[in-house]
């Protein structure tokens, strides 16, 4: 029997890339970009063990895990709300971007206090290489984590027209890879920060 | 009544995408805990990034939906999420006091 049209988009998988061209472009850039803060990270880690052993040792390694559990979440309820758009379902579509904006702002939250501890405490970028690794590398990343944010919520407003998931999927899915993109960003930079 | 009905399309992909989810808790937790471990540096920093390259597949494949596309796009993603683990892995390796 066949499925219905909308049905057969989810169930087939499909060939062309997810969104449009241009953020795909954006992506790579990005993570380029960040590519470099990595290796920067683990080069200025591994030369200076002592400096940074000695300044991890003042994060907050459950504050990482919290984040990375709200981003990793967050990022799968977006997932489902994509697969609601390929299936016509503006509602659950509309909700699962507004959850997931909210599932984020636990990031937001955790991210904050953690600076402001650390701040409290007298580290800021100044204080040596660790902090300013520290402070600029996850900084990137929550600015692109609240840009998301914005986007997420500029296209969930959209979404009050149900048929805005017909019309502009690929606005909807070129938001949601930028989203993924933000959540393996944190991926790569949780275990160099908290873990290693 | 038919208790033998054949799972949606629907529902397959929901299963799917909550499995996957719920192997990236997983790992990130097994990461943490490892952390706790009093192993060597060299074996932490070897498993925090092979754990780390299973997550990006899966947010790469799953999540992103690259898992059926054109290989050359989804080969540059998967090319950087094994890639830049393993420039971390090799600048461990060579630094004089780890």
């Amino acid at each position: 029997m066949n499925q219905p049209i909308a049905l057969q988009a989810i169930t087939s998988e499909s060939k062309e890339l997810p969104g449009d061209l241009a953020i795909w472009l954006f992506i790579f850039a990005e993570l380029t970009v960040f590519a470099v803060f990595f290796i920067g990270f683990a080069w200025m880690d591994s030369r200076n063990p002592e400096m940074f052993d000695a300044g991890k040792a003042t994060l907050h390694p459950i504050a990482g895990l919290i984040n990375t559990l709200a981003l990793i979440t967050s990022s799968y309820i977006l997932a489902l709300a994509i697969k609601a758009a390929m299936a016509g379902n503006a509602l659950a579509c509309r909700r699962g971007f507004w959850l997931s904006i909210l599932i984020a702002s636990i990031y937001v939250v955790t991210k904050m206090w953690e600076y402001s501890e650390l701040i409290g405490q007298g580290y800021d970028l100044s204080t040596n290489n660790f902090y300013m690794f520290y402070f600029f590398t996850t900084g990137f990343h929550f600015m692109h984590v609240l840009l998301g944010m914005v986007v997420l919520a500029i296209l969930a407003v959209c979404l009050n027209e149900p048929e805005y998931v017909t019309s502009d999927l690929s606005a909807l899915e070129s938001g949601a890879s930028y989203w993924h993109m933000v959540d393996l960003l944190w991926i790569i930079l949780f275990p160099l920060v908290y873990i290693i | 009544m038919n208790t033998h009905s054949p799972k949606s399309p629907k529902s397959s992909i929901l299963v799917t995408l909550t499995f996957n989810w719920v192997v990236l808790l997983l790992l990130t937790l097994a990461a943490v805990v490892l952390s706790q471990q009093s192993i060597a540096a060299q074996t932490l920093i070897l498993f925090a990034l092979v754990i780390t390259v299973f997550k990006s597949q899966i947010v790469v494949d799953r999540f992103m939906g690259l898992r059926h596309i054109d290989i050359r796009w989804r080969g540059l993603m998967l090319a950087y999420i094994i890639i830049i683990p393993a420039i971390i892995l090799l600048i461990y390796s060579s630094a004089p006091s780890i």
